[in-house]
C-alpha cells in the first residue's frame, strides 16, 4: 500500500471556492505554479503546470462542483514516474471548514522520488490553504524549497487565527 | 496497511539533523515544546499537543547515530497511531543531508492517515528551518 499519496487538510473556506482554486487557471496560479496554461474547467480539458523549462500536463478526468476533481497524468507529458498516476481532489464539509481528501495513487513503485512529492505536495496544499484563508499562496517559484539549502519562499505561517496550519481540528 | 513516505533535504550535517529527532530540547525546536525524551533504546517519549488533549507516547526501539532511528507509538489521542513505528533515515548528501520519514503501520489509509501525511509534511520543514536558519515553527507557534 505505498504506492500512493495521501494527504488531508481543512481550510476554512466553501466548497465552492476551493473548487474554483483547482479548476480556473488564475486560481491555480496561485498556489501551485505561476505559469499554469491550458484549461481545467472541462472534463477533456488539459492542464499545463510549467516549472521553468519543464511541463507537467494533466487531463481532466471527472469534475464534480463543489465535490471532487480528478486529473490525469498522460503518457511523455510530465514527470515519468507520474504516467498514468491519477490526482484527486475530494471536498466535504463540516461546520467549520471544509477538508480536501487528497490522493495521487496509481504510482509503480515506491521510490525516493515518490518520498519528496509527497513532501511537495504538503507544501503546494498547505500554499492553496494559504491562498483561501489569507489571500495569498506561495507558488512556483515562490514555494519552500524541498531539495535546495536556501528557501527562496515566504515565511512560513506560524501564527494563524484558524488553529494551526493543516486544520482547525479542536480548536 | 498504509504508510507515510517523506523525503527532504536538509543543509545541516547528519550530526545536527540526528540531534534535533534523537532529543527533547531539538524536538521542541521543530515539533512541540511540550516534549520529554529518554534518550536510549527502550526509552520513552511523549510528545504533547493542544495543552495536552492530544499526547503521542513512543517508545525507542532504534538508535544509530547519525543515521537512524526508530520509534513505535504505544498510545495516542484517539488511538490513530497505536502501533504504527516511525523511522528517521538520515544520509550524507554533500554538504547537505536527505532525511526519510517512513511512518507505517497505519490499518487503512483514511483520513487519519492522509492528516498525518499532511502534518508530517509541515513539520519536516519546520525541522528544515529550525537547522538552516533557526526558525523552526513547533506547534505552539501557531496558536494566535
Amino acid at each position: 500500500m505505498s504506492c500512493g499519496i495521501n494527504h488531508q487538510v481543512g481550510i476554512k473556506s466553501s466548497p465552492e471556492e476551493i473548487y474554483k482554486a483547482l479548476t480556473e487557471i488564475e486560481k491555480l496560479a496561485q498556489w501551485w505554479t505561476t505559469d499554469t496554461r491550458g484549461s481545467g474547467a472541462k472534463v477533456g480539458d488539459t492542464l499545463e503546470f510549467w516549472f521553468d523549462g519543464f511541463c507537467q500536463n494533466f487531463n481532466v478526468e471527472e469534475l464534480q462542483p463543489g465535490k471532487r476533481v480528478a486529473w490525469k497524468s498522460p503518457k511523455d507529458q510530465g514527470a515519468d514516474e507520474w504516467e498514468d498516476t491519477e490526482v484527486t481532489f475530494d471536498l466535504s464539509t463540516d461546520e467549520k471548514q471544509t477538508f480536501i481528501q487528497f490522493r495521487h495513487s496509481g504510482w509503480r513503485e515506491s521510490t525516493d522520488f515518490q518520498g519528496h512529492c509527497s513532501m511537495r505536495w504538503a507544501v503546494f496544499l498547505l500554499s492553496l490553504k494559504d491562498v483561501l484563508e489569507r489571500g495569498k499562496g506561495r507558488p512556483y517559484p515562490y514555494d519552500l524549497e524541498v531539495h535546495h539549502g536556501e528557501l527562496v519562499g515566504e515565511e512560513m505561517n506560524c501564527e494563524t487565527k484558524n488553529g494551526t496550519p493543516y486544520g482547525s481540528k479542536k480548536g | 496497511m498504509a504508510e507515510v513516505m517523506h523525503l527532504i533535504k536538509i543543509h545541516a550535517s547528519p550530526e545536527r539533523v540526528y540531534q534535533a529527532l534523537a532529543t527533547a530540547q531539538g524536538i521542541r525546536g521543530w515539533w512541540t515544546r511540550d516534549a520529554a525524551l529518554d534518550p536510549k533504546i527502550g526509552g520513552a517519549g511523549e510528545f504533547g499537543f493542544y495543552e495536552r488533549r492530544f499526547v503521542i507516547k513512543v517508545k525507542i526501539d532504534e538508535l544509530k547515530p547519525p543515521k537512524h532511528i526508530a520509534w513505535t507509538a504505544i498510545s495516542s489521542g484517539g488511538g490513530v497511531f497505536d502501533g504504527t513505528t516511525i523511522a528517521f533515515d538520515l544520509r550524507p548528501d554533500g554538504s547537505d543531508t536527505g532525511l526519510s520519514l517512513a511512518h507505517r503501520g497505519f490499518k487503512e489509509a483514511d483520513n487519519n492517515y492522509a492528516s498525518a501525511t499532511t502534518r508530517w509534511g509541515f513539520y519536516l520543514f519546520s525541522l528544515k528551518r529550525f537547522l538552516e536558519n533557526g526558525k523552526g515553527c513547533c506547534f505552539q507557534n501557531y496558536l494566535a
